[in-house]
């Protein structure tokens, strides 16, 4: 089981590759998605990082955009997975 | 409908829009008939599909989104029936036959609609864009020709890479079925651009 630290650090160098120093600052409570830092194609690509993780399907019925609202949300789905 | 007779030139084409993750028939069947201004040979149609997209809210879905190509096959494969009834559908209402049937399907409607090939004889020809045409492929039946199966990837798609659809392609049995364009400018995208091609391969006569 990764830890919640590990995932983060993990997440930061994802999204800082994909969106630039903008995502520098984002700690474990930033606002995703209502922030627009994630865009509706950058949702989804989070998406499949998080089944990367995994190695396993993430439980459809938890894929909200609401579970993905902050990188300690989309830990829990990676915890449940 | 099935088919009693011989295919008229005169015969409506059907294209089927099958959309990805998220969207909407409306969309692609918008963008198809654009790309199609002045052809009154063929008649767009398209189903939402039947799951609500956590991650799109508004929009359709045809299975939760995964990255897991089992789960993607078999969810696929569950669609099937639903889709060829809602095709039949189509085409006794619009008096299409199965020879001038087209499934054009983007993203996860690449999945579903290879799944309908593989499972029925519902349509001969298809489109796919920037999805995987997972499966088996449809056992050796004399109907089957080469090169039916159009399949559009994007160069700069970020979610469906072409090396991973060429696989896709390689493994299925009916592989000469299918034949292969890179649009290197391409997203992850039924473009303007895409829709054109869609409609040249899928309204070509024999």
């Amino acid at each position: 089981m990764i830890s919640e630290e590990k995932f983060l650090e993990l997440s930061r160098e994802f999204l800082v590759e994909r969106l630039g120093s903008k995502a520098e600052e984002i700690d474990a409570n930033t606002e995703l998605v209502e922030s627009g830092i994630l865009d509706s194609l950058m949702v989804l690509e989070f998406f499949f990082f998080l089944e990367g993780i995994t190695g396993t399907a993430v439980d459809p019925g938890s894929a909200t955009v609401e579970s993905l609202a902050t990188l300690r949300g989309a830990y829990q789905l990676v915890v449940a997975a | 409908m099935p088919d009693t007779g011989t295919t008229s030139s005169r015969d409506p084409w059907l294209l089927v829009a099958l959309h990805g993750y998220g969207g909407t028939a409306d969309e692609m069947i918008r963008t198809l008939s654009s790309a199609a201004a002045g052809r009154y040979d063929l008649v767009i149609v398209g189903p939402d599909g039947p799951d609500r997209p956590g991650l799109v809210p508004g929009g359709n879905a045809w299975y939760p989104i995964t990255s897991q190509e089992p789960l993607i096959a078999r969810w696929s494969r569950e669609l099937v029936p639903w889709v060829v009834r809602y095709v039949e559908g189509e085409q006794s209402r619009h008096a299409a036959r199965t020879e001038r049937t087209v499934l054009v399907g983007f993203s996860q409607g690449v999945s579903v609609g290879a799944a309908v090939l593989d499972h029925s004889s519902i349509a001969r020809r298809a489109v796919f864009v920037c999805g995987r045409p997972l499966g088996e492929g449809a056992r050796e039946r004399e109907d089957l020709r080469p090169r039916e199966v159009l399949v559009v990837t994007g160069g700069r798609d970020r979610f469906v890479r072409s090396e991973d659809v060429r696989s896709d392609t390689a493994r299925r049995r009916d592989r000469q079925r299918f034949a292969h364009v890179e649009l290197p400018g391409l997203g992850h995208d039924f473009s303007n651009e895409v829709a054109k091609i869609a409609i040249e391969h899928a309204t070509q006569e024999e």
